[in-house]
């Protein structure tokens, strides 16, 4: 669970804070949060959307990107009715680090996750507890 | 000139029609992302193919996937590999759980035994895999959504559950990152020769890794694909012709037809491993069940 104490309060009051924190070993390689070597959709370790996206589809356009050393944070806004939220992803995916604020991002619900589109394709994963076992990649020869 | 240029067009559309992969797995380095109707397809399908095989009983399976139209060769799928059940390590577990027993013997087993749902661990998929068409390949551990999200030629999936003492054996292996290389071979041939090591493709290695896990003298790949040929494995055998070689050695890195003999190569009989000649020797050897087809 996405600490509430982590997000500003105006953002706490009104997301709903997913269970999406990144389980033991499914993250435990540096390159799993990609969903695949080909496909290049980075998977996010937590999310905390407004209530309206979880529960079914909607837009949220990026107001910011905040990458450290632990991450990078996108912090973005339900295009309806300005409620603001976050989702968080692993700090080696590059794609997520070069994205650029006003992107409109559209979210559709399915049965194992959050997938985020954006121009037609699938930029970001937020998977729930199902998709998150569903997902692992490591290469295990050199 | 206009001749030459049709003739080679001809001979490079023969020879991409003919090698769209029969080993499934040679991945086009497409960078662009899926759309969402695709992911979700194969999300929906990596789903439930992991609640079919919960429902399985099984700890080690072996899938395929349709990742290539190979039905012009009479095949349904293209691709294999081991599917299991990563479930917490004895020692992880409580010491309240009971330590499996042998039904037989009364001694410790490690066998697969069923364990409480809440205890079971997800599936993982270990496979060879022979990326953005170049002549190598390597080996992965990836999830369900991995292996179903490399745009499949169909949303559809078929697995046998071999029986007890084989996913014993396999399971000893799937957890083991250095057994998992010890039958592989990096140059990669998407037609490789089932009886030599010059290349290995990804339903080559799978194979020959079930035959070196299942006996602990095939050791080496000459001792495994020796081992397959007692235990009579038949290879699938595409009828290619020479312009079709020809084409696809050309155009192709991950084609190669050298490996093959030359009396066989030369009457256009090209021998190779397939999931459905893996699957008919399985039930044949009667050490796995009838393919389940999840949809």
């Amino acid at each position: 669970m996405e600490p509430a104490s982590s997000l500003p309060p105006r953002i706490a009051a009104v997301a709903l804070a997913l269970s999406l924190a990144a389980a033991g070993t499914a993250h435990a390689q540096s390159n799993v949060s990609r969903i695949s070597e080909e496909s290049l959709v980075p998977i996010a370790i937590s999310a905390a959307l407004p209530v309206v996206l979880v529960a079914g589809a909607g837009s949220i356009v990026v107001t910011g990107v905040q990458a450290s050393a632990d991450g990078v944070v996108w912090f973005v806004e339900n295009v309806v009715d300005g409620v603001k939220g976050s989702i968080r992803f692993a700090a080696d995916a590059v794609s997520v680090t070069a994205m650029a604020v006003g992107t409109v991002v559209v979210v559709t619900v399915v049965a194992t996750g959050m997938l985020l589109s954006a121009a037609g394709h699938v930029i970001a994963f937020i998977p729930n507890e199902i998709g998150r076992s569903l997902s692992y990649n490591q290469r295990v020869s050199r | 000139m206009s001749r030459v240029r049709h003739w080679l067009r001809t001979l490079t559309g023969a020879a991409g029609l003919a090698f769209a992969t029969i080993a499934g797995a040679g991945q086009p380095c497409d960078t662009q992302p899926p759309d969402s109707y695709t992911m979700t397809r194969a999300l929906g399908l990596a789903e439930r193919v992991q609640q079919s095989l919960d429902s399985s009983g099984a700890r080690v399976v072996i899938v395929a996937r349709a990742g290539q139209d190979l039905t012009k060769y009479g095949l349904q799928w293209s691709h294999l590999a081991f599917a299991y059940r990563d479930d917490p390590s004895p020692g992880a577990m409580p010491a309240a759980l009971p330590a499996p027993i042998s039904p037989l013997l009364g001694q410790i087993s490690d066998q697969p035994t069923a364990l409480p749902l809440a205890r079971r661990g997800t599936w993982r998929i270990v496979h060879k895999l022979n990326q953005c068409g170049t002549a190598n390949a390597a080996v992965f551990r990836q999830g369900l959504a991995e292996f179903f999200l490399d745009t499949p030629f169909r949303y559809e999936a078929a697995y046998v559950v071999p029986d007890l003492e084989v996913q014993a054996a396999l399971l000893r292996t799937v957890v083991d990152d250095q057994r998992l290389v010890q039958w592989h071979t990096p140059a990669y041939s998407v037609v490789a020769y089932p009886w030599s090591t010059r290349y290995q493709q990804s339903n080559q290695w799978a194979l020959e890794t079930l035959a070196g896990s299942l006996d602990p003298a095939a050791a080496t790949r000459e001792r495994a694909q020796a081992w397959l040929q007692l235990h009579d494995y038949q290879p699938t055998v595409l009828h290619i012709d020479a312009l079709t070689r020809l084409g696809a050695r050309m155009t192709r890195a991950n084609v190669a037809f050298d490996d093959h003999p030359n009396s066989k190569r030369f009457s256009d009989h090209i021998e190779t491993v397939t999931v459905e000649s893996m699957f008919t020797w399985m039930q044949r050897m009667q050490i796995a069940g009838r393919p389940t087809v999840v949809r």
